[in-house]
């Protein structure tokens, strides 16, 4: 058996008011039965099957619909019929409470206009709620068949959804093809399809407001286990994992709106719903932005995505994806965000010129019989060069075209003759904005070491730009 | 049956209660494979022929090595050649470079996989070896911070092989470091599949199972290629260095 309730609209009411209504409707609804669905914002469909040996008979439960649709202060149409679409054509078309028996639903619908499938064929489509974190959610489903053939069948001169389901479906289907065939179905109120429950909006949030406001991370750490375990328990029964952690720190300042917030929000790199981790992270991003004054109501909220399901091999060293998170948010907390990462290479001649990834090594398996050394393999890597990423300013005799002597002021480069040398290696390049034009040498001084210079063209001056290591 | 035998299957059961049998040596009770017993398993190849062959394959993990030498003599290729290696067989590596010098563009030419490569920045400095005390301040805070940024990603795991760059710091400020906190690195390493490098001018430390690789200098110019010899805890290893050849500086 199925409930529809019909919530009529006023056209001169505000679309907060319509709004607020229509999640009470859908709100309603679910008091009596998980299995819920809506059409547009003003139409659920419920599955009352069950509820009979709860309430009693379908009158009752439909008794006991209109008393809580009244207590809400929702003046609803309401229907319970065999096939949900019975019960959607029924809510419609009469006020308050229609109850049909089974079988009787051709009969009870037969006399109504055959105007409503045209109406209800231009009503919205669209679920009453729309909410990312809710999973899964129904598909907008259309409340009547869509493709506009009232004014033909009107010109045969059918008036009643009764005489249009007494034509015969062969000759209906000859003249107006399947749709003609989907609207006869809807006027015997025949069942189109299953009912596709909508999923359940559950905010993933939790606060606390404190006695005594706090100062520094270590009380607040234990604040913070206090709303998280619950928080990842609701995640983990839910099958949901955070994507998005928001912690909002009510101080005890005032500011021009009232209390001073201080607001953080941590994308994380993968579902997850490890309490122990995102108190990690919260508090390790806390500790890099402290708030400024004491706190006074602690909530934190998560933005939900599906939970994850990790296969694991037994030759991957693969991190996982929470211990990496911890691992670079504590990183960051300690050398700093930008100074933890990937690098990457930039599309440029620029010396030095490199870029910071995010690290997020990829989850592939590793090869056990790659780790065997390759005798084969190459046995002349390159150099590697140590960069300063100020250059260093130095003083440098040329003879001949060729550095012959180099001297600095700072320590630890105490330079000396040239040994040898090659180069130069002319670079340039964004002449339009802060651009380069040097040449490179690498030389090696009399103590042992092979250093990189540069003389830039412009000033003239030499630089050492790093060593060769 | 002998005192000694005795002793022995003692002393061995109390480092196994302690997890402490890693440094059990081949036929012990313990079932952890010796180095080389497993190469596929316990070591990370260096990518350079003739030194694999003196390291009996590579670098042992599970353990604190060193590679020391003078500036420019080839300490950074050997480690930037084994994080290539590394990262082609598909493992995660990280560098913790407290002076913020690494340079990607000429690492790259060595076959790094950046993706699986976390490198960890301390503060830019253009001239490490400083005395003076109003930098030394800075070196000292870098040196501590690489520190800790080593033990997190020591304890974090996961990784194939992770490297500690103090080969621009100077000898007596690593000295300043309490010994203590090798021992605790030592510690943390014991056991695991990571490998863990120091890069230094002079020893700094080694577990008992590492390996020490020291170069000397050498003209990086003219016929470039870096002298090896490696050091080992209970062996006698040969003073004659191997020369393993390089190619020319990259640009």
């Amino acid at each position: 058996m199925f409930a529809c309730l019909y919530l009529p609209r006023r056209v001169d009411r505000p679309s907060s008011i319509v709004d607020r209504r229509s999640t009470t409707l859908v709100q309603l609804a679910r008091d009596f039965s998980p299995r819920v669905e809506t059409h547009g914002d003003s139409t659920v469909t419920l599955d009352i099957s069950g509820l009979g040996s709860l309430i009693g008979e379908p009158r009752s439960i439909g008794e006991e619909l209109r008393r809580a649709a009244a207590d809400a202060g929702l003046g609803v149409h309401i229907a319970i019929a065999a096939s949900s679409t019975a019960a959607i054509l029924l809510a419609h078309a009469r006020a308050g409470l229609t109850v049909v028996p089974p079988g009787g639903e051709a009969a009870t619908l037969a006399p109504l206009p055959l105007d409503l499938l045209d109406r209800l064929s231009t009503s919205a489509a669209a679920p009453l709620r729309q909410d990312k974190a809710a999973a899964p959610v129904a598909p907008a489903a259309p409340i009547a068949p869509v493709s506009p053939i009232a004014p033909e069948l009107k010109r045969w001169g059918l008036r009643t959804l009764g005489d249009l389901a007494s034509l015969p479906s062969g000759a209906l289907s000859a003249r107006l093809g399947q749709t003609g065939l989907r609207w006869q179905r809807w006027a015997r109120g025949e069942e189109m399809r299953p009912l596709v429950p909508a999923g359940v909006a559950e905010s993933f949030e939790e606060s606390l407001d404190l006695e005594w406001p706090i100062d520094g991370l270590e009380p607040l750490s234990f604040v913070l286990a206090r709303l998280f375990e619950p928080l990842c328990d609701r995640l983990e029964r839910g099958d949901r994992g955070a994507v998005v952690l928001r912690v909002t720190l009510t101080l005890v300042t005032l500011g021009e709106n009232g209390r001073d917030r201080h607001e953080r929000v941590l994308e994380l790199p993968a579902p997850m719903r490890d309490a122990r981790v995102l108190r990690t992270l919260a508090l390790l991003d806390l500790e890099s932005n402290p708030p400024p004054a004491a706190i006074d109501r602690v909530a934190v909220g998560v933005d939900v995505a599906e939970g994850r399901v990790l296969q694991f091999g037994l030759f991957a060293r693969a991190l996982p994806t929470d211990t990496l998170a911890t691992l670079v948010a504590r990183l960051g907390a300690l050398m700093g965000s930008d100074h933890v990462g990937a690098p990457s290479l930039v599309d440029t001649y620029r010396p030095g010129a490199f870029a910071m990834a995010a690290f997020d090594p990829p989850r592939t398996f590793t090869n056990p019989q790659s780790l065997i050394p390759n005798p084969e393999q190459r046995s002349a890597p390159p150099s590697v060069l140590r960069r300063f990423r100020s250059p260093i300013p130095a003083r440098v005799v040329v003879e001949q075209g060729r550095p012959v002597r180099v001297t600095t002021d700072r320590r630890g480069c105490a330079g000396g003759r040239v040994e040898r040398s090659e180069g130069p290696w002319r670079s340039s390049g964004d002449w339009w904005k802060n651009g380069w034009n040097c040449d490179e040498w690498d030389v090696q001084l009399s103590d042992g070491a092979t250093y990189r210079i540069s003389q830039a063209h412009d000033p003239g001056a030499w630089f050492i730009d790093g060593i060769v290591d | 049956m002998p005192a000694a035998a005795i002793d022995r299957d003692y002393l061995e059961s109390l480092l196994r209660d302690r997890k402490l049998d890693h440094t059990l040596a081949n036929g012990g009770l313990t079932p952890v494979p010796v180095q080389g017993s497993d190469p596929i398993r316990w070591l990370v190849p260096t990518g350079m022929t003739e030194l694999n062959a003196r390291l009996e394959g590579g670098l042992p993990r599970g353990h604190l090595s060193e590679v020391i030498g003078p500036r420019s003599s080839g300490r950074l290729a050997i480690l930037v050649s084994a994080l290539a290696g590394a990262t082609s067989r598909g493992e995660a590596v990280a560098l913790i470079d407290p002076l913020d010098m690494f340079d990607p563009v000429t690492a790259s030419a060595s076959g790094v996989d950046f993706q699986r490569m976390l490198w960890i920045r301390g503060e830019s400095s253009s001239s490490a070896r400083v005395s003076l005390s109003s930098e030394y301040g800075t070196l000292q805070k870098s040196l501590d911070r690489a520190v800790k940024a080593l033990n997190i990603v020591l304890q974090a795991g996961g990784f194939g092989l992770v490297v500690l760059d103090l080969g621009e710091v100077a000898a007596q400020t690593i000295k300043r470091l309490p010994y203590t906190t090798w021992l605790r690195l030592n510690r943390v390493i014991e056991g695991s599949e990571t490998a863990c490098v120091l890069i230094g001018s002079e020893p700094i430390a080694r577990s008992s199972g590492g390996v020490t690789v020291q170069l000397a200098s050498g003209s990086r110019l003219q016929a470039p290629g870096l002298n090896a010899r490696v050091i080992r805890a209970r062996k006698v290893e040969s003073d004659q260095y191997v020369r393993v050849p390089l190619s020319a500086a990259a640009c």
